[in-house]
């Protein structure tokens, strides 16, 4: 081997995973614990007096939450790879791990093989190294790509503006508060991004909404 | 024949002041002229009395303690050419025997006699006093003579009035309008008392109501309408004596209710003992005068109607001292007893002054002034009686107010914990033995080498990872509130028959963990709730944003229930204080067998 190993350190609140880490990496002449942190608060003065290459990051650490410690490390020390070492197999974690640019992000219940694959990956690449198993496709939930839902008390209250009933009307026909229709009223037209019944009158004739 | 008959009061003025001046012995007792306008004169002012002159500087009879016979003469003269009917009207319903006697023919010849002692049939007229025609033909002059026997040993007072018939007719309706008017207050008291007594069990009400009754039996008794309406024939029972019980018996309960009213049993102990004791002294002496001793006690009457009169004048100073000192505790209460208190006390002591030494005139239009006192005295005592159950109610409502109160902190602690506890499970469960499983499986992988340990093991990983997520979503900033819910509708979905829809209009990022907490725990009781009693089939999860709130929809189509009638469940108060601990509004609208649709509404 001409390079040295690489300095790894193990940021994890449990013994018995640290404990197994070690173990795996006894047998590497590639990779040397250098040092293992509990405390979330403690990572970035550790780096600093360890001068690691590689971090094994767990996202849940007592104190300090793994992804703004993430975000630190990335900030001040770009240079050190870091994997993150989850329980949690969630595309938007995954995500955001991403976008704090994370080198790799493993399962803890991963194998011994995917584990040192990573390693080795990250240290010869910038690609973003993916454990086995973990979901990826991420689904965006967010905004007005998705399909407009109507809800069965929505349809109601839209169908008594259609009549031309004002809001006190239509809480007396309902049985209802003035309240509830009122914020009804204000979500549907949040949704169908229209301001006032007209619009709404329009856009039901037009789009066909209740067919 | 108006102008005669001013003339005729003015001379008589003018007579009667210069016989005052110059102290003239022999002041001739004039004769009573009647003429068409006549409409009622006092007897005593052209009476003798037991044959003489009367000095009397009352307008009304008095014969102290000693005589026990006594008459009075009077002449009236008919100036009319027609003939007059008269009424001779007695304000005291209570006196022995009278008899009107007519001089006619050389002679006093007796017309009617009545009292006490005789029985109603024989009153000259039906009406609750004594009173009696007298006829007088065109131009008569009538010469007559009344005897008065009074109770042995015991003074007698009464004005005699002379009165047109109609005066005396339109006083008797007013004066029994005025009677009426006291026993409709009294009997709405009596039923006001009796249901408080019945709703809240607190004696003093009782006591009221019976001390309204006796009171109303005294005044009826005192003005002579008692022994009308139901003495009618019986002979069995002396009329004076019922008078008598009627008086001891209001005054027992009076200081009985006082001193509920004062609450002296636990205010002032002491003060209580001795006015129980003075109680006791008064009744009995009253009572053995009238009901046992009658013979030895009447040549002593004064002597005990004294004693007995000063010991209630102490007991009235006693309950007095009581009154000031209670108006440190219920000040209201106090004050409105004072009045009614006042109104008790100057009607007994005018009443005494009156009866016992003749002292002053308490007879106002027919009617005397412990009748007045006793209307007003009820009127402020039932007032006292409305405040304090109004007090009663207060005090609690202001304690189920603050067991309201205590309820929704404790409902708050009682979720505080719950968190707090599941949070603690779950990050044991994820954290602890989740890592724990994995050092297992990597061990077993890379020693044992055995797939289906593996696979077994990878099972268990996902049934902790989930079991750990569903007790507490202890990851909502790491997974992200809107991705969590998605999840949790997901899982529904796949797990049950149920349909779950979830969809997510710019809701905000950017909420407190607190609050992004809370609304899961709400979706997740919520979607529980449907799921074990909607019997649903389709749910609608809906998070929209707006500029300076947003709000959360579930909606379902099951079964519903009527919100009015629902008693609120554990889950629905969880929610309900979850919502509120966020500063958020919590609407529910749900019709039985059309769906429940719950809208939230928080402020960003």
């Amino acid at each position: 081997m001409d390079n040295p190993p690489k300095k790894i350190l193990i940021c994890e609140d449990h013994q018995i995973v640290i404990d197994g880490l070690i173990s795996i990496f006894n047998n590497q002449p590639d990779y040397n614990v250098l040092d293992f942190v509990k405390d979330g608060n403690k990572v970035l003065s550790t780096i600093k007096a360890k001068n690691p290459d590689i971090l094994l990051l767990d996202l849940n650490l007592p104190n300090k939450n793994g992804l703004d410690i993430l975000k630190d490390i990335k900030l001040h020390h770009p240079q050190i790879k870091v994997i993150v070492l989850t329980m949690y197999n969630k595309e938007n974690i995954v995500k955001k791990v991403k976008q704090y640019n994370g080198d790799g992000f493993l399962l803890k219940n991963c194998s011994t093989e995917d584990l040192l694959r990573a390693l080795d990956s990250v240290c010869e690449s910038k690609i973003f190294y993916l454990g086995k198993g973990i979901k990826n496709d991420v689904v965006e939930t967010d905004g007005f790509l998705e399909k407009i839902r109507i809800t069965r008390r929505e349809k109601e209250i839209i169908s008594e503006l259609m009549k031309g009933n004002n809001v006190p009307q239509i809480a007396k026909n309902l049985f209802i508060s003035s309240h509830t229709v009122e914020t009804h009223k204000k979500n549907i037209f949040k949704k169908l991004d229209i301001h006032n019944s007209i619009d709404l009158i329009k856009l039901v004739n037009e789009k066909q909404l209740f067919s | 024949m108006k102008n005669n008959c001013f003339h005729r009061e003015i001379i008589l003025v003018l007579v009667l002041s210069l016989g005052c001046l110059l102290n003239l012995k022999a002041q001739q007792v004039d004769t009573l002229y009647i003429d068409s306008s006549f409409k009622k004169a006092n007897l005593i002012e052209y009476s003798k009395i037991n044959g003489s002159q009367p000095n009397n500087k009352y307008n009304y009879f008095y014969f102290s303690f000693k005589n026990e016979l006594n008459s009075i003469d009077f002449n009236i003269k008919n100036l009319n050419d027609k003939p007059q009917n008269l009424l001779l009207e007695f304000s005291n319903a209570l006196i022995k025997e009278i008899s009107l006697l007519k001089f006619e023919n050389g002679a006093f010849i007796e017309q009617n006699t009545t009292g006490i002692d005789y029985s109603i049939s024989n009153k000259p007229i039906k009406h609750r006093l004594f009173a009696f025609k007298i006829r007088l033909q065109p131009l008569e002059t009538g010469s007559y003579k009344l005897n008065l026997k009074k109770e042995k040993g015991k003074p007698l007072v009464t004005s005699v009035l002379i009165k047109s018939e109609s005066l005396f007719n339109s006083q008797s309706s007013i004066q029994l309008i005025l009677l009426g008017l006291y026993y409709g207050i009294s009997l709405l008291s009596v039923c006001f008392s009796l249901f408080v007594f019945y709703i809240l069990r607190n004696s003093s009400y009782l006591i009221y109501a019976i001390y309204i009754v006796f009171l109303g039996l005294f005044i009826s008794s005192y003005t002579g309408l008692f022994s009308q309406l139901f003495l009618d024939e019986s002979d069995l029972f002396n009329k004076y004596k019922h008078y008598v019980l009627f008086s001891e018996i209001s005054l027992l309960l009076f200081v009985v209710f006082s001193q509920k009213i004062l609450e002296a049993k636990t205010y002032m102990p002491n003060l209580k003992k001795v006015i129980d004791v003075l109680l006791i002294i008064l009744i009995s002496i009253r009572v053995l005068i009238h009901f046992f001793f009658t013979d030895f006690f009447e040549h002593y009457v004064s002597v005990f109607m004294n004693l007995w009169y000063s010991v209630f004048l102490t007991m009235v100073v006693l309950i007095t001292i009581q009154i000031v000192l209670y108006f440190k505790t219920n000040f209201k209460r106090s004050s409105l007893f004072t009045i009614a208190y006042v109104f008790m006390i100057s009607g007994v002591c005018l009443t005494i002054l009156y009866h016992g030494y003749g002292l002053v005139n308490t007879i106002f239009y027919g009617l005397p002034f412990i009748f007045y006192s006793s209307f007003l005295e009820i009127l402020f005592l039932t007032f006292t009686v409305i405040l304090m159950v109004k007090d009663i109610y207060d005090d609690r409502n202001a304690l189920s107010k603050k067991l309201v109160f205590e309820e929704k902190k404790n409902l708050y602690y009682f979720i505080k914990g719950e968190d707090q506890e599941r949070k603690r499970i779950s990050r044991e469960l994820h954290d602890n033995i989740g890592s724990k499983l994995s050092y297992l499986k990597r061990f077993v992988e890379d020693n044992i080498e055995n797939e289906a340990v593996n696979d077994a093991i990878d099972n268990i990983c996902n049934d902790v990872r989930n079991l750990s997520h569903e007790i507490s979503p202890s990851d909502l900033k790491l997974v992200g509130f809107k991705n969590a819910v998605s999840d949790l509708t997901t899982n529904l979905s796949s797990k049950t028959s149920l349909n779950v829809d979830f969809k997510n209009y710019q809701f905000p990022s950017k909420l407190s963990e607190n609050t992004e907490l809370q609304l899961y725990r709400v979706i997740q009781e919520v979607l529980n709730n449907i799921l074990k009693h909607a019997d649903a089939q389709h749910i609608d999860v809906q998070l929209i944003g707006h500029d300076d709130y947003a709000t959360l929809t579930i909606e379902d189509d099951g079964r519903g229930f009527n919100i009015k009638t629902q008693e609120k469940g554990l889950g629905l108060k969880n929610i309900a204080s979850r919502i509120q601990q966020i500063g958020g509004k919590l609407e529910i609208d749900s019709k039985i067998n059309s769906g429940t649709s719950i809208l939230i509404t928080i402020p960003i």
